[in-house]
């Protein structure tokens, strides 16, 4: 299966009279943006009178039980207070669960699964809205919906990513999320990732650059690594995209990186789809050579998490088209407790999933 | 500590970020050179700069520097990609058929329509039933002209006209509108063009550029530029007093940035520079911070001048910015792109009878 991705515009996906049901996915958390979406979009639902029955909420509830930081805990409970008459208007499901440590995959996705069983047996719109979703709980969600997607077939479900930009990021002044480099899928370090040289890499820069530099130093010892930097210079940002691109330095110095620019998330999400064609095309070709050596594709999206959830389903299309390769996401290991991380709300970007072929 | 020869405060270094900051743009020059300064490295281009700028203002040259927007070559042929599947995306066609059924204008002729073409793979950008050659406002107002004055006009002619008209979209390519000044006037053009010879076609016309600013926004209704790639707004703006800049770390900084820039501005030699006089003119003030009060720190393969002068002024023995700019214009003398889409436009009834007639 190959998937791309079209924009919309988020607001769009309020439902009609004669529309599918609408279940929304959202983690509020004490960033500003990540009630953004659904103080617009349930406001907007109960502006044109939407029918009650017709959306339904899912609210995913990281619950530290270590490292809990009171002040963020006010600050999303003021977040929570400020659409709390607006979920009170659709059924709403809130699943709480034990993040970062003790993190029970299952809760998540038996929520949402509950939430998009709900409406089974009738056309659904699936809106994830992922701006604050921490990486780990986002990948657990794509794999329930691309189960939810197995399940229900791509005639019933459609399936929206939201991602909601700040207007400004924190300063971070401690490097409070320094971690290891580990993969979702195998859920090991970097160091015990397969020792497949034929690596195909590519990176998505993250703000603070160290995370890229510890991919690139292990992919080194790898001999046959090729590494693509997707380096965003935002049409409408590009001071951010200056911050990072400084805090990446390494990659320029590294004349082997090859490094391309994406100028909007869409534009960014095309040029991702385009590397995964290729590499399709590449292992088409290798598949009728005898041996087969095996390809380890590899993605890092260090940046921003629409890039964490298109990567999960490019991927994923790509391996069931070529089960002989390895794929992988590389995450840092971490936390970030120490700042807001984030402020403001910038804009709302919304991308429906499309998938051509036999489903996942 | 010394640097180029001259004194500079660490901690102004530290919290200015400088190092890093021209670490990056060495990095950047490295993969992609700036092609005017031939092959000379950067930080010997920025040590030459900062010996020929008075001592107490050497600092705020450097934080100028080191604060420059570099937009390499690379990254704006990228983009032209980039605006053809937006600008397909927006008029709900695939790519292919934008280019089929656009014609392509550029604003100030300067190799725009090649790189569009050449970047998203198009063929045969030199067939003339494809593309018609017509590919600035005057080109088409000059021969618009010449089918009015002749009573037997040139073919060739004839169908580049005819072929412009058809399409239903007008592609108007700029690569920087920071000031808006030239294509606020060929807009203006390609519209009252379009209007007089409706009755050829139709065509929308859509802008589309690869670097915008702010100013160039507030200068023409936003709506009308909704294609661009990169926008730089007031956060990378040196100019006095600008509260939301975003390149220094106070605004002490700004202020002596803006003070090394009057400086510049101030020597004779650049006041009376006979390259810029038209330019400053025309600027309506002495340009310390750039045609127009600009203030940009951007940097495209040739500095722009809406860009600060201590980044690209040149005038060897007396002052040599980091990033020399081979002007575009000298003399500022005005093209006739004016009178002759006026012509044009007046001489539509004409043109019409025989490009009709001739059907």
């Amino acid at each position: 299966m190959a998937v791309h991705f079209v924009e919309v515009e988020p607001m769009d996906l309020v439902p009609s009279a004669g529309a599918p049901a609408t279940v929304v996915v959202a983690t509020p958390n004490y960033e500003e943006r990540s009630i953004g979406f659904l103080e617009r979009f349930l406001g907007k639902c109960v502006a044109e009178s939407v029918e009650t029955t017709r959306v339904r909420t899912c609210l995913l509830w990281p619950q530290g039980v270590t490292g809990r930081v009171d002040l963020l805990e006010e600050l999303k409970a003021s977040h929570l207070e400020r659409i709390e008459a607006l979920l009170a208007v659709f059924p709403s499901e809130r699943c709480v669960f034990s993040y970062p440590m003790d993190f029970n995959e299952r809760k998540v996705t038996d929520a949402l699964m509950e939430s998009v069983e709900s409406f089974r047996g009738e056309p659904l719109n699936l809106v994830v809205d992922i701006s604050c979703m921490p990486k780990r709980v986002l990948v657990s969600v794509c794999d329930a919906v691309a189960r939810a997607m197995v399940a229900i077939g791509a005639d019933q479900l459609s399936v929206y990513f939201i991602y909601s930009s700040p207007e400004r990021y924190a300063a971070l002044r401690y490097a409070q999320n320094v971690g290891a480099v580990e993969g979702y899928f195998s859920g090991k370090p970097v160091h015990d990732w397969k020792k497949s040289d034929n690596v195909a890499a590519l990176v998505f820069p993250g703000l603070q650059g160290y995370e890229g530099k510890l991919l690139y130093d292990e992919l080194q010892s790898r001999v046959r690594s090729s590494v693509t930097a997707f380096v965003a210079v935002g049409g409408h940002d590009y001071h951010t995209a200056l911050a990072i691109m400084r805090a990446n330095q390494f990659l320029l110095e590294q004349r082997s990186i090859e490094v391309l620019y994406y100028f909007s998330f869409i534009d960014g999400l095309e040029r991702l789809a385009s590397w995964v064609h290729a590499e399709m095309t590449r292992l088409d070709t290798a598949a009728k050579a005898r041996p087969v050596t095996k390809r380890f594709l590899l993605a890092a999206p260090f940046g921003p998490k629409v890039f964490t959830a298109a990567s999960y389903f490019m991927l994923k299309g790509l391996q069931q088209a070529h089960p002989e390769c390895e794929i992988e996401i590389a995450h840092v290991s971490g936390f970030q407790y120490l700042s807001l991380y984030s402020l403001g709300l910038a804009g709302i970007a919304g991308f429906k999933l499309v998938e051509t072929g036999r489903p996942l | 500590m010394r640097y180029g020869g001259v004194d500079v405060d660490s901690k102004f270094i530290d919290e200015e970020d400088i190092v890093a900051k021209l670490h990056f743009l060495e990095q950047m020059e490295e993969r992609w050179p700036y092609a005017p300064a031939k092959g000379v490295l950067l930080a010997d281009r920025v040590r030459r700069s900062l010996s020929f700028v008075p001592e107490e203002l050497q600092r705020y040259a450097l934080v100028a520097f080191a604060n420059v927007m570099y937009l390499p070559d690379s990254l704006l042929r990228e983009s032209w990609g980039y605006l053809a599947r937006y600008v397909a995306r927006g008029l709900r066609i695939s790519t292919a058929e934008l280019f089929d059924q656009s014609h392509l204008l550029e604003v100030d002729s300067g190799g725009n329509i090649p790189a569009f073409l050449h970047e998203n793979s198009v063929q045969g950008r030199l067939d003339t039933d494809r593309f018609s050659r017509l590919n600035s406002v005057t080109d088409l107002a000059t021969n618009l002209r010449l089918v009015a004055g002749s009573n037997e006009p040139e073919e060739e002619i004839v169908r580049a006209i005819r072929l412009a008209f058809s399409k239903r979209y007008w592609l108007l390519l700029s690569d920087n509108v920071l000031s808006g000044t030239s294509v606020r006037s060929d807009l203006s053009r390609c519209q009252r063009l379009i209007s007089a010879y409706r009755s050829l076609g139709e065509p929308r016309l859509v802008p589309v550029t690869q670097v915008l600013t702010s100013t160039a926004e507030e200068a023409l209704s936003p709506e009308s530029l909704n294609y661009f790639a990169l926008r730089f707004d007031g956060r990378s703006r040196v100019v006095e007093g600008n509260a939301t800049c975003g390149l220094f770390n106070s605004q002490a900084t700004l202020a002596g940035v803006v003070r090394v820039s009057n400086w510049l501005a101030d020597q004779t030699w650049f006041a009376e520079d006979v390259r810029l006089k038209a330019t400053i003119e025309k600027s309506g003030d002495n340009m310390a911070c750039g045609f127009k009060n600009g203030g940009w720190t951007i940097v495209t393969p040739n500095c722009p001048t809406n860009s600060l002068p201590i980044l690209w002024y040149d005038m060897p023995g007396f002052y040599e910015g980091p990033f020399p700019r081979i002007m575009s214009r000298t003399t500022q003398a005005k093209g006739g792109g004016e009178s002759l889409a006026k012509t044009a436009i007046d001489l539509a009834p004409q043109v019409l009878e025989k490009l009709q007639g001739g059907k």
